[in-house]
């Protein structure tokens, strides 16, 4: 379980010089962040380093951090960032993309490399039509959506997430709609 | 390479860009003093005091930043502020002599003295209003009123005791009286 109020206060704390928060706040994000990203890519090794190019970042612009907003959001936005660019990196190499899956063998639902070439493919591009889908999105939308979709505890109330959820889905829908014409 | 091998390692690389991102924030308030000493230079005579006074703004600058948070924030404001002070005399008098005063810079006046706190007053006003909306007021305006005043005595230090008395008194009564009338404006 993620102490996020400590999380808040260790962030706000490094954000205001002290370096001495700097290993704490570390070490909480790490686990949280390499999950996340394995979640997404699907592969640990690339996962790790998603994560640590995303702390890097993170930690080298905490100047900038609001302290009116939650740390592990931010955190989590910056590694979505970070998992996008490494998505663009590898498909302008040319390399194939298994796309994201469970870390969590219990809810993995579609092992890309349990799939045929026709399948693997469609699924490939599928993960990719909605990555560029939510690259339209504004950050609060995806903080939102990444937010649901690790189900990690909310800074704010029930209601007002889910209406936020509602609107940032309904923003997805609209954009995914102008790119596909369905869904 | 093991897992904790791995966290170790990606710790050591967020210092690094922790520490990174301080010391550029030091080299930038260090590049910052170096512009405002030369655009006291090209306004006024530069005193020994005046080029102390450079040094210092430079230390102070590069210090706070590399120490960031409020710190580095109040730094930055101060500086801002400083500026008036720091120009304003200049313009003074230049207005109070039709444009055109060949002795102005050897001879420091009274409308200089008299800028010198006003101008400070006023942007301690600014700053001390500013720092009651900051997470670490009292920092940011211990910052803020330091790089200001070091800032401003680029400016009004060339004109002696006087002026140098002037915009460091001008900035702390200004601060203070904005400080006290934006937080009696919260708690009212």
């Amino acid at each position: 379980m993620i102490d996020r109020a400590a999380l808040d206060r260790w962030m706000a704390a490094a954000a205001d010089g002290d370096r001495t928060a700097v290993a704490p706040l570390f070490h909480a994000l790490w686990p949280v962040v390499v999950r996340y990203a394995a979640r997404l890519v699907g592969d640990a090794t690339l996962a790790e380093d998603c994560a640590q190019d995303a702390l890097v970042q993170l930690f080298g612009q905490l100047d900038r951090y609001d302290r009116g907003r939650d740390a592990l959001t931010w955190a989590l936005t910056l590694t979505t960032w970070q998992v996008r660019s490494v998505r663009r990196r590898r498909a302008r190499r040319g390399e194939l993309d298994p796309g994201p899956r469970a870390a969590d063998p219990e809810r993995e639902t579609a092992d890309p490399g349990s799939l045929d070439g026709a399948s693997f493919v469609e699924h490939r591009d599928l993960v990719r039509a909605a990555l560029a889908a939510l690259e339209s999105l504004g950050p609060r939308d995806l903080e939102t959506i990444t937010l649901a979709v690790t189900d990690a505890d909310r800074a704010v109330a029930p209601a007002t997430f889910r209406k936020r959820l509602e609107r940032a889905l309904g923003r997805f829908r609209t954009s995914w709609r102008s790119r596909h014409g369905t869904l | 390479m093991a897992p904790c091998d791995r966290e170790q390692h990606a710790l050591r690389r967020a210092r690094r860009a922790y520490q990174r991102a301080h010391l550029l924030a030091a080299l930038r308030g260090a590049v910052l003093a170096g512009g405002l000493a030369a655009i006291a230079y090209g306004l006024h005579r530069m005193s020994s005091a005046s080029w102390l006074a450079g040094a210092c703004l430079a230390a102070t600058l590069a210090g706070l930043g590399w120490r960031g948070g409020a710190w580095q924030r109040g730094a930055l404001a101060g500086m801002i502020a400083g500026l008036p002070p720091l120009i304003a005399p200049t313009l003074v008098l230049a207005a109070s002599s039709g444009w055109h005063c060949a002795m102005c810079d050897q001879s420091p006046t009274v409308p200089c003295l008299v800028t010198c706190l006003a101008t400070s007053a006023l942007v301690g006003l600014a700053v001390g209003h500013r720092a009651v909306s900051d997470a670490s007021p009292r920092r940011f305006a211990i910052a803020a009123i330091t790089s200001a005043a070091l800032t401003g005595l680029l400016g009004c230090g060339t004109t002696g005791l006087g002026g140098a008395a002037g915009v460091v008194l001008g900035l702390v009564a200004g601060g203070v009286t904005g400080w006290i009338a934006a937080t009696r404006a919260a708690h009212a």
